[in-house]
């Protein structure tokens, strides 16, 4: 197992896929989030899912393009996750938690976006992306939920900048006919 | 630039206003081109969900293998922590009894400025062995500070009070159980009045002050500040704080403290501490039964 000490080693990690990355999260910080959540009226299992809900946002941030380290990586777990945990506390349902006693998450959790809203038809999407290639699969998220430019996508998998563009453009292609085809969708989108 | 490129950077917002405002239009008017549209977004809502639904499974994952042995770790490190506050605690007490040893003259003077009703109580005090670290710092430091200033006998009676509540309300917050549903407070409590005796005063403001930046300050907020104040000799802002805690809904314990503070002889002090002993709420409270039992009030 290596050894990741510093918020860039972990951040590196997580950026590259490394397990290793997400796990000394847990080692480092499960402890601290644990202790605010069981001061503040929760329990483990509260606990628990918060701190998954907090390394999905900061998985998913670090892993876009341009993701730079604004704070202490401990500093931005513990914003994440109070946010998330105060957010559940007062039962708010729409729109980002505003807090009442000066605290100011953007300034720690700026590139942090609040959850996206997704609807049913979206799922069924999400399930149908399993159907077309690996590589469209790889293309398609890189480009659309990382960010990434179809520039550096190209140069990472061996395409030239004209290549990459026509192979997302099928991709996307692809990934229409399979949704249009599908009932379920046909039936979603037309209630 | 084809459809696809255009939808994406309609979507991305890199067209300028006048483009925007153009494609806006051209999507309103053409139903075709409408529906294109509709379905390009939710192509790409659907991959963002897939990304979000990839790095769940991941965390997932690393979360159901990990979790057990985290969570064995983090009790492990809370046995740990608990036994070397013990260690600390054990040896905390016997220095101050190897200062004790060497200071005979504060018990003298204690005995010698101590009402006999009060001298009766300060005995009684060493039947609690587990308060011994608190109430022999409080006495020690009191006893001196009296003994250097040559103070009056009614300081020493709300010094003395002062000193019996505080190593009664440690016992009460030692007295942890896994049913209490005000467990996370009193074990704040407890940690503040470990810090307050060992005399850590700024890290019992600072701790303090942390755990309350995450919830509404109450009464108990203000009385361990009280105390905070109390420790560091600053009586006028302890007073302050006691009476912040009576304002902030506790009936009881802070009027007590306050009507201390005050002095025992003090005729508002007198009524406080009577309208604390007729008060049904205070009375069902095992430490103010106490408190005012041990004051002989």
């Amino acid at each position: 197992m290596n050894n990741y000490d510093t918020d860039v080693q972990i951040i590196d990690a997580i950026k590259t896929g490394d397990p290793e990355g997400i796990k000394q999260l847990y080692h480092l910080y499960y402890k601290m989030i644990a202790d605010m959540i069981l001061k503040n009226s929760g329990q483990l299992e509260d606990a628990e899912d918060i701190f998954q809900d907090t390394l999905i946002a900061l998985v998913t941030a670090i892993r876009k393009d341009g993701f730079t380290l604004s704070a202490k990586l401990s500093s931005l777990i513990y914003s994440i996750s109070r946010n998330q945990w105060l957010y559940k506390l007062r039962g708010h349902r729409h729109g980002p938690f505003i807090p009442t006693d000066g605290f100011d998450p953007a300034a720690e959790v700026g590139q942090i976006e609040e959850k996206e809203l997704f609807e049913e038809r979206h799922s069924l999407i999400a399930r149908l992306i399993d159907k077309i290639s690996i590589e469209c699969q790889k293309i398609l998220k890189e480009f659309y939920f990382e960010e990434k430019a179809l520039k550096d996508i190209g140069v990472q998998m061996n395409y030239t900048e004209g290549s990459i563009r026509v192979k997302k453009s099928r991709c996307m292609d692809s990934l229409k006919k399979l949704v249009e085809e599908d009932s379920d969708y046909q039936q979603n989108i037309k209630s | 630039m084809n459809n696809q490129e255009l939808l994406d950077n309609f979507l991305n917002r890199s067209l300028n206003a006048e483009q925007r405002i153009a494609l806006a239009e051209a999507i309103d008017k053409d139903l075709n081109f409408k529906n294109e549209y509709h379905t390009y977004n939710d192509l790409i809502k659907g991959i963002r969900l897939y990304g979000t639904l990839s790095i769940a499974a991941e965390v997932k994952a690393i979360h159901k293998e990990l979790i057990p042995s985290v969570l064995a770790s983090i009790a492990f490190e809370a046995d740990v922590t608990i036994a070397l506050q013990l260690k600390q605690k054990e040896s905390i007490k016997n220095e101050i009894l190897e200062i004790r040893k060497s200071m005979p003259s504060s018990s003298e003077f204690t005995a010698k400025n101590t009402l006999p009703s009060e001298r009766t109580k300060t005995v009684s005090m060493w039947n609690f062995r587990s308060l011994a670290i608190a109430a022999s710092t409080l006495v020690l430091i009191v006893a001196g500070i009296l003994w250097i200033k040559k103070d009056t006998t009614q300081q020493v009676i709300w010094a003395e009070a002062m000193a019996q509540s505080f190593e009664a309300i440690e016992l009460d917050a030692q007295q942890l159980g896994l049913a209490d549903p005000n467990q996370p407070s009193r074990q704040h409590h407890q940690f503040i009045f470990n810090l307050l005796t060992q005399n850590k005063i700024d890290s019992a403001k600072m701790a303090n002050a942390k755990y309350y930046s995450l919830q509404n300050k109450d009464s108990e907020y203000y009385l361990l500040e009280g105390w905070i104040h109390f420790i560091s000799k600053n009586n006028t802002k302890a007073m302050q704080s006691f009476e912040r805690a009576m304002e902030s809904g506790d009936p009881c314990l802070s009027k007590l403290l306050y009507a201390f503070m005050k002095g025992k002889d003090d005729l508002d002090s007198k009524k406080q501490i009577e309208q604390v002993k007729q008060n049904e709420v205070c009375q069902s409270s095992d430490l103010i039964k106490v408190l005012i039992q041990k004051m002989a009030l």
